[in-house]
């Protein structure tokens, strides 16, 4: 195509060589093409591992067992299928607010920190990035088990008389996956505070905001496009999040993908496993295209 | 405007700051008084900033005091001060338009919503903005968000009014138009004007009054005029304008001046009300470039020297020579116009002269 564009030769222009104006034509379609050469390698990747697979599952959704949309049919008629929706929609979006909160408050500490203690603290935040997930599943289940850590020290120095359950419900999964989340909370926010103009928090002072006012008036407001992408980035890993829910939640808080992994592994009931995929991977792609009309989301894909 | 003066007189005592070792304030004095376009003017690091910001109430100085009205204000945080800021990069809100950020200040003093109408659209109309109040700061030019800023910090009529650099971002026309508004401004609302700038033409065309900083301390403050005639220390010779400093030993005592020696010349000078420097001091003189005339014929100035022409170049109003001379060097020579035939040429001998008042005595640092 682009040869062949290359080929069709324009009215030569006064004065130019044309001889000279048709190579280095020829120089930029080299150039494009090798760009393409670069790409091909990753770009076949994805369309073997990714796409090709994503569209087998989108295809065995409408096929299995026969072709239809019966399977889709299931979202509006099964109990089962409306109750795990509805706990991994609680689920998500109770974590998203918690991770937020809590990685605003991280966030605007590690801003307002000196040089050296700014340096320890990210350490404590990229730390639990490189240990597994399954790791730290493992250790908020012996910290959080009726025998565990914080049972017993609540329950030694009298603050409770029965050992609270946090685990092996909702509660167990939320703190696991809020600690799971929180570097995706605060590393948005904290590039989006990083970039905020200190003099206006200065000015709004100066010109007679209380400390909290200039927080409220100025700062906060400057600092919302951090916290709705770090939102979006926080609550689509929730909504897919496997690993946490399955060991904390004992196989009694049901997500989506533990419910699908049960329908195709253990039920073998492909199609319904794929229609929930398909459903996950339809609803991501529809939040992202709602919000990608508010924000930018290059920017804040790029900013981690 | 009958209720309540507009103006008020701030008068900093003996403040210090140091960070460290380093000494940012060295215990400063300085009155300001009601109603005048005071200047902190200085080099970058002198601590004209630092002073700013103890008025401002963002830096805590370590001792010393700063009174409004004969009141103590340093114990007060930066928003209960009531002085109204420009910063440099003016600092508009980007997530407020024009209006809200004019209104800002107002709405934090829960003024009723009609008031803040009027006194927004009056501010806005003073700096010719009116038009641009429903915009946001990113789609302003620099002039005009420099303007919205100077809005802002006046609609409330504070106490003071405090720049920091505010014209430094805007290109060299815009300045010079914008540098005459604000005086017009400063006439017009007759606030008390505190204005940080290392720029001394806008130094000296806008201020009342210049206060020279320099290493934490304010070395002279004067009227303009006064601190470009007749500069106390080499610094502030120097930084003011330029100047040619001729050393030399105090060799005579005159009737009103004295006579400074060196390599054999002469050099009489004036003194005005001061001291006469005892013999055999060593002295500085400052000489400002274009109270030295080219004497090629005629006049009979109190000092003549004899030189050639070492370079020269041309810039419409003037000419500026660079004259090489025996006794004291290189000698920079500002001539309004060239009136002697032939255009100057490099190795030319010429004689320059000028008057025993020219020159002012100055401390050599």
């Amino acid at each position: 195509m682009l040869s062949r564009l290359a080929a069709i030769d324009p009215a030569p222009t006064i004065g130019a060589d044309p001889s000279r104006s048709s190579l280095a034509r020829r120089l930029r379609v080299g150039g494009s093409a090798r760009y393409w050469l670069l790409m091909t390698p990753a770009l076949a990747l994805m369309i073997v591992f990714y796409v090709y697979p994503i569209s087998r599952v989108l295809w065995i959704s409408v096929t299995e067992p026969q072709p239809g949309l019966e399977n889709f049919e299931l979202l509006l008629t099964s109990a089962s299928i409306h109750k795990m929706l509805l706990t991994t929609a609680r689920i998500s979006v109770l974590t998203t607010l918690i991770t937020l909160v809590l990685a605003y408050v991280v966030a605007y500490a590690l801003v307002h920190a000196g040089e050296r203690a700014r340096r320890w603290m990210f350490l404590g935040v990229i730390v639990p990035l490189w240990i597994s997930v399954l790791v730290r599943a493992f250790a908020w289940f012996v910290l959080l088990r009726r025998e565990g850590l914080i049972n017993n020290i609540l329950m030694t120095s009298g603050v409770v008389d029965s050992p609270l359950s946090l685990i092996w419900n909702e509660t167990g999964v939320m703190i696991g996956m809020v600690h799971y989340m929180l570097p995706f909370g605060i590393l948005p926010i904290y590039a989006n505070m990083r970039d905020i103009d200190q003099r206006c928090i200065a000015a709004a002072r100066g010109l007679g905001a209380t400390r909290s006012e200039a927080f409220r008036k100025v700062f906060l407001p400057l600092s919302m496009p951090g916290v709705v992408g770090a939102g979006i980035l926080v609550f689509m890993f929730s909504l897919g999040f496997f690993v946490t829910p399955a060991i904390l939640g004992g196989g009694k808080t049901l997500m989506i993908a533990e419910y699908i992994k049960v329908q195709i592994l253990e039920v073998v009931r492909w199609g319904v496993g794929t229609m929930l995929a398909a459903t996950l991977v339809i609803v991501i792609g529809a939040l992202l295209a709602v919000l990608s009309r508010f924000v930018d989301l290059r920017k804040l894909f790029g900013s981690i | 405007m009958t209720a309540g003066r507009i103006g008020h007189d701030l008068n900093v005592a003996g403040l210090s700051k140091f960070y460290g070792e380093f000494a940012a304030l060295d215990d400063v004095s300085l009155a300001v008084r009601r109603g005048e376009f005071l200047t902190l003017l200085g080099p970058s690091g002198s601590g004209k900033t630092t002073l700013l910001m103890s008025i401002a109430g963002f830096v805590q100085p370590d001792r010393g005091d700063i009174l409004l009205d004969q009141q103590s204000i340093a114990h007060l945080p930066p928003e209960q001060r009531n002085f109204g800021m420009v910063f440099q990069g003016y600092a508009l809100f980007p997530h407020m338009t024009v209006f809200d950020n004019v209104a800002f200040p107002l709405r934090v003093r829960k003024r009723p919503t009609a008031e803040i109408q009027d006194k927004v659209n009056a501010a806005l109309d003073l700096v010719q903005l009116a038009s641009r109040a429903d915009r946001y700061p990113r789609q302003l030019s620099g002039g005009q968000q420099q303007r919205v800023a100077l809005a802002r910090a006046m609609v409330f009529t504070p106490h003071l009014l405090l720049l920091d650099e505010p014209l430094s971002a805007l290109d060299k026309n815009l300045r010079g138009e914008l540098q005459d508004e604000l005086k017009r401004l400063h006439k017009r609302v007759g606030l008390t004007f505190i204005y940080v700038t290392h720029d001394q033409d806008e130094a000296l065309s806008m201020s009342d009054r210049i206060a020279v900083m320099r290493d934490g301390k304010i070395v002279q403050h004067g009227a303009p005029s006064e601190l470009y005639d007749r500069p106390a220390t080499r610094f502030v010779a120097d930084f003011l304008g330029r100047s040619n400093f001729l050393r030399g030993t105090v060799d005579a005592h005159v009737d009103g001046g004295f006579v400074l020696s060196h390599q054999g010349a002469k050099v009489s000078q004036a003194i005005g009300d001061g001291e006469r420097p005892p013999l055999g001091k060593q002295v500085v003189v400052a000489l400002r470039p274009e109270k030295i005339a080219i004497t090629a014929d005629g006049g009979r100035p109190d000092n003549l020297l004899r030189g050639v022409i070492a370079e020269w170049s041309y810039f419409g109003a003037q000419f500026r020579l660079v004259v090489d001379t025996l006794e004291f060097g290189a000698v920079a020579v500002v001539v309004p116009a060239w009136k002697h035939g032939e255009p100057p040429a490099a190795g030319q001998p010429v004689a320059i002269g000028w008057d025993a008042g020219a020159g002012t005595l100055v401390a050599d640092n």
